[in-house]
Order: structure tokens, then sequence, then C-alpha cells
């Protein structure tokens, strides 16, 4: 299998490439100098790349086949997870993830859009937008968070997909609108993160937080760059356009105060380093728990009431 | 009766089939020549086929409450572009284009008004200003409406009329969906009525999942209904599909809306809901 890799990660994949090649020489002859050197240069190529990445050079992180997803941080920074089945009613959407867990020793309920593997190539591709049985399946389990009085953790990354079927199941909406509300007035602790992609109302579905994260290369916003480009600018060629537009990357959602803190991720992205990513989020998540978990549940309900009040922009 | 903007008939009832000499239209649906002055009398729907036709905000208003009763609230507010979002065009600019061609600020109205001597806080949508995508400033309107029906004990009743995201506000309308939502849980908790009625169309996420919050969801017959939007379905199977799209009946027949209500019979129906609560 090759490595997908990102046409602007080329220069640094070659130079890494280089280095091992040396080291692979190193053994014979010294070149510990040279080594050095090109270590210095990867650096600062790397510097010098990531800091100026552009945001539809984000989304690309945000979509690599090999950034972490829902799955790698339930197994790697949460213990003991159970992972529940079913909605009760019609049957059970794996593209939803959850269960119980701990995490830092704490009982949660998690919850995370599961992306599926695809056979061929063995990698991942995004989540499918949940039918009615998946966002049943969330409601359910937030439920069961609130009456056994566990915060609730989701793991946002829902690709925008255009968008349902042509004739959609008729309970469709109303799950999702069910979920909307569970979600507006849980009364338990409830910690979201945007760990890849957030579009449209299947990445809203499980965002509305007392407190939302999001990775710092992971995008949120109504529709993807895509669309915004085939509805507005009449064409998919403008989507590199339309993601500066949109302003849809982390940064820009802190911003514009939409978000309550930005998780930073290791240089080049969460798919170049897993462990480090897994130990920032781990160390994040649970300092952000200890927080909202001090509030008593009905100053939380009313701030977490007013936080989405106070958002929208307009004059008088 | 009151009139918003400079909005006419003409202006919103786009389906209509205008005959040359100006006095007779043709029903899209069933091919009947009508008689343009009967077809208002018959609150824009077709005699032979009870085709519903497209209507704006004045007609509805002046069609559901009492006469001259209809007050609105923050006439003020103004759209915002937080993002400086430009396309081919500035936001700002599309904003203003749309003001233009419909007479309306926005895509929003809301006010309080009678139905036979009973108050109701009402807000409805102009799908003629950008589709009657409901940007921050629409759903702000619309949260303070269900601010002052919590705070004074009235029904909200909200009519729907929107196609499309409003994407030039990107994540910050995303975030609306919430706000709303919050609001509408409120007013649940608080124990006060919201109906919805959804005309044509009433499609798009952010339309169609306000709609499904209603106590009581009605519906007017033959209204293009659902998440998705028609046009980016178009887009995908490149063919016009609006023929074979979801209506009223499709949902009804699936137990997602209550009542399908003829326009004709919409004010009582209304009406009596109300009565029912206040009792």
């Amino acid at each position: 299998m090759t490595k997908p890799i990102l046409d602007f990660e080329q220069p640094i994949v070659q130079l890494e490439e280089k280095i091992a090649e040396m080291r692979e020489l190193g053994k014979a002859i010294d070149l510990s100098k040279e080594i050095a050197e090109l270590e210095r240069r990867t650096d600062n190529l790397r510097k010098e790349i990531y800091s100026n990445l552009t945001r539809w050079q984000r989304i690309q992180i945000a979509r690599h086949p090999l950034r972490p997803n829902s799955v790698d941080y339930i197994k790697n920074i949460f213990t003991d997870f159970i992972e529940l089945s079913g909605d009760r009613v019609a049957g059970d959407d794996t593209s939803i993830i959850g269960g119980i867990a701990k995490i830092g020793g704490i009982p949660v309920v998690v919850l995370g859009n599961r992306k599926t593997k695809d056979k061929k190539t063995n990698l991942y591709k995004p989540a499918p937008i949940p039918s009615a049985e998946g966002f049943r399946k969330a409601t359910r389990l937030i439920k069961i968070a609130e009456r056994l009085a566990k915060p609730v953790i989701t793991l946002v990354d829902a690709p925008y997909n255009v968008p349902y079927p042509e004739i959609e199941s008729p309970g469709l909406a109303n799950a999702i609108s069910n979920q909307l509300a569970e979600m507006t007035a849980l009364r338990t602790p409830t910690l979201s993160v945007v760990i890849g992609e957030g579009a449209s109302i299947a990445a809203l579905s499980l965002a509305i937080a007392d407190r939302l994260l999001m990775l710092e290369n992971s995008w949120f916003s109504i529709v993807s760059p895509e669309k915004a480009a085939e509805t507005l600018w009449g064409s998919l060629d403008f989507k590199e356009q339309a993601a500066e537009a949109m302003k849809p990357i982390a940064r820009d959602l802190l911003d514009l105060s939409l978000i309550d803190d930005i998780v930073p991720e290791p240089i080049g992205g969460a798919h170049r380093n897993n462990k480090m990513m897994f130990e920032i989020l781990k160390k994040k998540l649970i300092a952000e728990l200890k927080d909202i978990r001090r509030e008593k549940i009905e100053r939380l309900l009313k701030k977490r009431r007013e936080k989405y009040y106070a958002k929208g922009v307009w004059r008088e | 009766m009151i009139w918003f903007g400079k909005s006419k008939i003409s202006n919103e009832a786009t389906e209509l089939v205008e005959m040359p000499d100006g006095l007779w239209a043709k029903c899209p649906s069933c091919n009947e020549t009508i008689y343009k002055k009967e077809l208002e009398l018959n609150l824009f729907t077709c005699f032979k086929c009870n085709h519903h036709f497209k209507i704006g905000i004045n007609e509805y208003i002046s069609l559901i409450f009492d006469e001259s009763s209809f007050k609105e609230f923050n006439i003020n507010l103004k759209a915002v572009d937080a993002i400086n979002f430009i396309d081919s065009k500035p936001y700002i600019e599309r904003i203003k284009e749309a003001k233009n061609k419909s007479g309306f600020e926005n895509s929003v109205i809301c006010g309080i008004g009678e139905i036979f001597s009973h108050k109701m806080v009402f807000g409805i949508m102009n799908s003629s200003f950008l589709e009657g995508s409901l940007g921050s400033l629409e759903i702000e309107k619309i949260y303070r409406s269900v601010r002052y029906s919590i705070d004074n004990r009235i029904p909200f009743v909200l009519l729907f009329s929107s196609s499309g995201n409003r994407i030039q506000e990107s994540a910050i309308s995303l975030m609306q969906i919430a706000k709303l939502t919050s609001a509408v849980n409120e007013l649940r908790s608080e124990g006060i009525l919201f109906v919805t009625i959804l005309t044509e169309p009433t499609i798009g996420e952010t339309a169609f999942l306000y709609a499904m919050q209603g106590d009581i969801i009605i519906a007017e017959p033959g209204a293009n209904l659902g998440l998705s939007n028609k046009s980016s379905l178009e887009q995908k199977s490149k063919k016009r599909i609006s023929d074979k799209f979801p209506k009223s009946d499709y949902y009804f027949n699936n137990g997602q809306i209550d009542i399908i209500v003829d326009r004709k019979q919409l004010k009582a129906t209304i009406s009596k809901i109300i009565d029912w609560y206040n009792k």
C-alpha cells in the first residue's frame, strides 16, 4: 500500500525519505553532519509550509485518509469502552459509533461519526450521513447519559453528503429534529470536538454542547466548499475560493466566537503523529470535562442556551 | 389590510402563466384558463384542480389575520456580513439585489395579530428573498418573537416558505439551527403552543428541521417538502426531478405531518387550534 500524500506535503516527505536513506548509509560511514543539516532544512521547510497553509489545504488535512478518526480516538484515549447498538425502533446504523467508556477515570458516554474502510485500498472513507436509525441511536445514548448522570463527549467527523436519497425516509427529519432538541436541553454536561469535517446538520446534531472544541485543521460550516462553489459560483472549479470565502477552519470559528477553543495538532497535522495527537486531545478533554462538571446543571443549561442565543450578527 | 414593501401578487406568484391581455392566466397544473380576479377571490387556488398557487407574505397575512390587526416586530433589524463573504458578488450586494427584487428587507416578517379576535404571534418566510434562506438576522427576528410569545404567553405560529441555506453566512448560519432549537425548547417547556405551517416550498435542512419542531404541523396541499434541496438533487442526477419530488401527501401518508389544510380553510383551522389552546 502506498501512503496517500498531499501535494503540499510532497517536498517534506521527499526530504524525510532522503534522511532515512542517509541514516541507513550512516551505519557504514559518518554522515551525522549532513543528516543534521538536512534535518534542519526539513524543520524549516515544515514550519514554512505549515504556517502558510491555505484553508483549502487545511481541509485536505481534515480529510486525510490516515487522519485519526473517532474509532482511533475511542481506542486510544478512552478506556473500558463498551459499544451500545440500535435505536430500539428499526435497526442499528453503524455510521454512528457510541457507548459507555471512561476517560482519565471519569465515566462518560462517547459518541461519534464512524468512517468505513474501503476494502480495495484499505483506507478510510468519509462517514455517510446517518440514517434515522443513526440519529435515534445517538438520542438514545445521550438520554442514557442524562438519566444516569454521566457527561457526554462527541467526536464530530461529518462530511457534506449531497444530500439525502432522492426520496428521504419519512422519519429522518423528525429523528434529526429530536436529536437537536435533546442536545440543546440535555441535563448533563456535554463536550464536543470536531476532529475532521463538520458539515451541516450531521455535524451540528452532535456538536451542540456546553463546550465545542475544534482540532486545528478541522472545518465546520453549513455546506462543503464544493457545494458552495457549485451553488454560488456555478462550478466546482471555485472550491478553493469558496473555502477561503467561507472561513470554515477552527481559527476562523474561534475568531467569530462560534467555538470555545482550538485543540492544537502536531506539526503537519494529526496524521503525522497520531500518538502525540492522542495525548494532546486526551489532556484537553479531561481538563474541559473537569471544568464543566463543576457547574450546577441548571446553571450549565442556562449558559448553554444563552451561548446559542447570542450567536449571529445583525444591526439595528 | 397592510401592505409591506412594494410587493404585488404578480411579483411573488411566480408560476402564474399570464395571458397577453393581462386579465386571464393559466393553471400550471391542469392548464385551465382562469380569470385573474376570480383567482384572487378563490385565494389563489385553482377552481378545477385545487392547485395552490404560490402566494406571498402580504396575501397570507391578509387571509389569516383579522383586518388591520397585524403589527410587525423589529422592523429596524438589518443584515450584516460578518465574514466579508464574496463569491461572484459580495454578500451585501446580493442582499441589496434581493431587496430591490422582492420589496422586502429580508426573508422573514414577524409580528403579532388577531385571528377571530385570538392573539397570535406569527412569523412568515418569503421565498422570493434569497430563496427564503435564513440568515442570522432572520433567526434573530424569529427568536425575539419566540421570546415575546413566552413573556406574554401567546401562541406562536410559523409559516414556512424557504428552499435554501444561507451559505454566505457559513458556520454562523449553521449555528442558528442550535439557536432556534433552543428557543423552541424553551417555548415547549413553558407550555406555549407552537404551530408550523408548511407551504410551497419547505425544503432544505434549515427550514424543514424547524418545521418538524411544531406541536402541530400543518401543510398546504401539493407543497414540496423535505430535507433535500431540489436544485442540488437535480444537479446530482443531471435531470429535472421536480415532478417526483415528495410533496405534502407523501409526508402525511408516512405520519410526519398532522393535517393537510386547503388554503380556504387555513384561517378557520388555525383559529380553532388557538381557541382550543386558550380555553
